[in-house]
C-alpha cells in the first residue's frame, strides 16, 4: 500500500489544489504543492529502507480495463525505486523553489496542481505494472507538460509553444498506442514482467513514442521552444520528469524489445547527442543553451539503452537530473535577479553578486562538463564503457562529452565571468532562501552523486559492470578538461560564437530541421486538412443544390397544369371521372 | 318504351352537355350545359324509379333539382362579376389564377 501512496500523495495534492485551491491563500497552495509531493518522497524512501522492499514488489488496487493485464497495479522493478526517489525528490525541490520564483504570480493554483499532477503521473510511469498504466501516465505527462508550458498563457509564445510540445507529443503518442493494440492483439496481456520478446514492428512503434516524449531526432523540435514556460518547470521537464520518460521505457521494457530497434535507439541517441551538442554551442539564449544540451544529454542515455547498458543509462539519468535541474534552477535564479534577462551576450559578471547562485551553478555545470569529480564525470565513462566495441558510439559519446565541457564552460563563463553585459546584470540581487535551499541541495547532488554511486555508497538496484578502463577514464576526464580550458579561453572576452561562422548560423537555427518540419510537414498535413475540409464542404454543398433544383424542376412540371383556363380543369375533371369509371367497371370494386 | 330508351336518352344528353362544358368560351353557354348534364341525370334516376316500383330515384331527381336552382344563383352571380371585371363573359380571358 505504500506503494500506492507515493502515487496517490501528489494526486490528492493535485485534487485538493484544483477543487478547494481558490479558497486558500498563495502560501497554502506552495505548501500543499510541495509538502505532497515531499510526503511522496518520504514513502518511497521508507519503502527503500523497509526490508524486502526491492524488486518484485506488487500492489493492486484493483480492476481497470477489461483487457488482459491492465489492472490498476503497480510494480517495482530492479529501476524503480531509484527512479521514485529521483523523481519525488528532485520534484520537491523543484516545487518548493517554485515558491519563491512565482512570488508574484497570481496563478499559483493552476501551477501547483499541476506539478502535483505531473510528478504522480511521472510515478505511474516509472511504478507501472503494466503497459495500461504506463500509457494513462504517459497521456497525463503530456497533458501536464501543456498546462505548465503554456502557464503564462497570456503570451502567445509561451501557448504556441505548449501547443507545439503537446502536437509533437502526440505523434509519438499515436505510435505508442498502436503498439500497445498491437501487443494486446499479439500476447493477449499488458504486463510488463510477462510480454517476451516483441517483434521489430511493435518495438519501433515504442521507441517511436519514447522517441517523441524523450525529444530526439527528428522529433525533439519541442523542446527547445518549451523554455516559454517558468523555468523551474524547464527544470522539471528536464531532469525529473518528462524527457527520461522514453529512457524509463525503454530500460523497463528492456529486453523485450527487438534487438534492431535497440541498435536504432542508440544510433539515434548518438545523432541526437552529437547535433544537439553542437547546436547548444551556437545558442545565445541561456535557457536554450540548456535545452539543447539537455536533448545531447538524453542523446546518451539513449545510447546506453540502446546497447542493453542498463546500469549506464540509470547512471546517467539520475545524475543528469540532478546537474540539470542545478543548472535550470541556477539559471532560473539568474532570471530572477536581472529581470528575465536571458541572453548570454547582455548578462557577465554575477559571479560577484549572486555568490550562492554561482556556486550552485558551477557545480551543475561541472556535472555537464564531466569533469572529475562531479556525477557526469562517472555516468559518462560508464556510457562510454558500454560503447567500447563499438567504435562509432564511442567516438560520438567521446565527442559529445568534449562538447559538452566546451558549451558548459562557455555558458558559464559569459554569465558568471567577464564584463556585465547590461545594466540589468549589473544590479542584480541574490535571490530569497526558499530559492537558494533547493539550489544548494541540487548543486551538492551534482557534485557528489558520482562519486557515491561509483564509490559503491548508493546502489540503483541493477547490476554493476566492471569500472571503466584507466585509460578511458583518463582520455574522458582530459577531453573534458580540455573542453572546459577552451570553452573559458575562448569566452573569456565576449559572446563570439565557437563555431566556424557557416556552421554556427546552421547550428543557431537548429540545423533548419525545424523550419524544414514546420514547413514541409505541417503544411502538408494543413494542405490536407483542408483539402479534405474543402472536398466534404463541396460535396455537401453540391448534393444539397441538387436536391433544391430537383425539387424546383419537378414544381415547375407541376405548376403547368395550373393553366388558370377554366375549360382545361373541366377537361381533367370529365377525363379523372371517366377513368375512375373504367376502373370501376374492369376491376368489378364499385358500388354494389 | 324500354328502360334501355331512357338510358340512352340520358347518356346522349350527358354527352352533349359535357362537350358543350369543355368546348363553350361563353360562360353563359357553358351552365346552359351544365344544365343539360343534371337534367340528363334527374332522366335517368327518374326512368330506374319507374323500372323497379320505388320512389328512391324521384327524391334524387328533387333533390338534384334544388340543388341546380342554387348553382344557377351562384354559378349567375360569379359569371355577373367575371363580366364586370372583364367587359366579357368569355371563360378563356378570366385566366387570373394561371399558376
Amino acid at each position: 500500500m505504500t506503494l500506492w501512496l507515493t502515487v496517490l500523495l501528489p494526486l490528492g495534492g493535485a485534487a485538493l489544489l484544483a477543487l478547494a485551491g481558490g479558497r486558500l491563500g498563495r502560501r497554502a497552495h506552495g505548501a500543499i504543492g510541495t509538502g505532497s509531493i515531499a510526503l511522496s518522497f518520504g514513502a518511497v524512501l521508507s519503502m527503500t529502507a523497509m526490508a524486502g522492499a526491492g524488486p518484485g514488489v506488487h500492489a493492486t488496487l484493483g480492476p481497470w480495463l477489461p483487457l488482459p493485464g491492465a489492472d490498476l497495479a503497480l510494480a517495482v522493478d530492479r529501476s524503480g525505486l531509484p527512479l521514485a526517489l529521483m523523481v519525488t525528490g528532485v520534484s520537491a525541490l523543484i516545487a518548493l523553489y517554485s515558491i519563491g520564483y512565482l512570488a508574484r504570480d497570481t496563478g499559483t493554483q493552476r501551477y501547483f496542481a499541476a506539478l502535483d499532477l505531473f510528478v504522480s503521473a511521472m510515478l505511474l510511469i516509472v511504478l507501472g505494472a503494466n503497459l495500461a498504466v504506463v500509457f494513462a501516465g504517459w497521456e497525463l505527462v503530456g497533458l501536464c507538460s501543456y498546462l505548465l508550458i503554456g502557464h503564462w498563457r497570456e503570451r502567445p509564445a509561451a501557448a504556441a509553444a505548449a501547443v507545439k510540445a503537446f502536437v509533437v507529443n502526440r505523434v509519438g503518442d499515436a505510435a505508442f498506442l498502436i503498439g500497445l493494440f498491437a501487443i494486446l492483439a499479439d500476447r493477449h496481456t499488458l504486463a510488463i514482467g510477462s510480454l517476451g520478446p516483441l517483434s521489430v514492428a511493435v518495438s519501433a512503434l515504442l521507441l517511436a513514442g519514447a522517441v517523441a516524449k524523450s525529444a530526439q531526432f527528428p522529433l525533439h523540435v519541442w523542446l527547445p521552444d518549451a523554455m516559454e514556460g517558468p523555468t523551474p518547470v524547464s527544470a522539471l521537464i528536464h531532469a525529473a520528469t518528462m524527457v527520461t520518460a522514453g529512457v524509463v521505457l525503454l530500460l523497463r521494457l528492456g529486453s523485450s524489445l527487438a534487438p534492431e530497434a535497440l541498435g536504432a535507439a542508440a544510433a539515434l541517441g548518438a545523432l541526437t547527442a552529437l547535433g544537439a551538442a553542437l547546436v547548444a554551442l551556437a545558442q545565445t539564449d541561456l535557457k536554450r543553451v540548456l535545452a539543447w544540451s539537455t536533448i545531447s544529454q538524453i542523446g546518451l542515455m539513449f545510447v546506453g539503452a540502446g546497447l542493453g547498458a542498463v546500469f549506464a543509462a540509470l547512471f546517467h539519468l539520475v545524475a543528469h537530473a540532478f546537474f540539470k535541474a542545478t543548472l535550470f534552477l541556477g539559471a532560473g535564479s539568474v532570471l530572477h535577479a536581472t529581470g528575465d534577462e536571458q541572453d548570454v551576450r547582455r548578462l557577465g559578471g554575477l559571479a560577484g553578486r549572486l555568490r550562492w547562485t554561482t556556486a550552485a551553478f558551477a557545480a551543475g555545470a561541472l556535472g555537464l562538463a564531466a569533469l572529475p569529480p562531479a556525477s557526469g564525470f562517472f555516468s559518462k565513462e560508464a556510457i562510454a564503457t558500454a560503447a567500447l566495441d563499438r567504435p562509432w558510439l564511442l567516438a560520438a559519446v567521446l565527442l559529445t562529452g568534449a562538447l559538452s565541457a566546451l558549451y558548459a564552460a562557455r555558458l558559464f563563463t559569459l554569465v558568471f565571468l567577464g564584463p556585465a553585459g547590461s545594466e540589468a546584470s549589473a544590479a542584480a540581487h541574490e535571490s530569497p532562501l526558499v530559492m537558494l535551499v533547493p539550489l544548494g541541495a541540487l548543486g551538492l547532488g551534482a557534485l557528489g552523486f558520482g562519486a557515491l554511486v561509483a564509490g559503491g555508497a548508493v546502489a540503483l538496484g541493477v547490476p554493476e559492470p566492471a569500472s571503466a578502463p584507466p585509460a578511458l577514464a583518463l582520455g574522458g576526464g582530459l577531453l573534458a578538461a580540455a573542453g572546459v580550458a577552451l570553452g573559458w579561453w575562448r569566452s573569456r572576452s565576449g559572446g563570439h560564437g565557437l563555431l566556424p561562422p557557416a556552421l554556427g548560423h546552421a547550428a543557431l537555427a537548429g540545423f533548419g530541421l525545424d523550419a524544414l518540419l514546420a514547413g514541409g510537414g505541417a503544411r502538408s498535413v494543413a494542405a490536407i486538412a483542408s483539402a479534405l475540409e474543402h472536398g466534404a464542404e463541396a460535396t455537401l454543398q453540391w448534393s444539397l443544390d441538387a436536391a433544391g433544383r430537383l425539387v424546383t424542376r419537378a414544381g415547375a412540371q407541376v405548376q403547368r397544369a395550373e393553366s388558370g383556363f377554366v375549360r382545361s380543369y373541366e377537361a381533367f375533371l370529365l377525363a379523372g371521372a371517366a377513368l375512375l369509371l373504367a376502373l370501376w367497371s374492369l376491376g368489378g370494386t364499385g358500388p354494389r | 318504351m324500354p328502360t334501355t330508351a331512357y338510358l340512352l336518352l340520358g347518356a346522349l344528353l350527358f354527352a352533349l352537355g359535357a362537350a358543350g362544358v369543355v368546348m363553350r368560351a361563353n360562360a353563359l353557354s357553358m351552365l346552359v350545359s351544365v344544365e343539360l348534364m343534371l337534367n340528363a341525370v334527374n332522366l335517368t334516376f327518374v326512368a330506374a324509379a319507374k323500372r323497379f316500383g320505388e320512389l328512391d330515384g324521384v327524391i334524387v331527381a328533387f333533390f338534384v333539382i334544388a340543388v341546380a336552382a342554387a348553382e344557377v344563383a351562384v354559378g349567375l352571380a360569379i359569371v355577373i362579376d367575371v363580366a364586370r371585371r372583364h367587359v366579357s363573359v368569355d371563360v378563356d380571358r378570366a385566366s387570373d389564377l394561371s399558376g
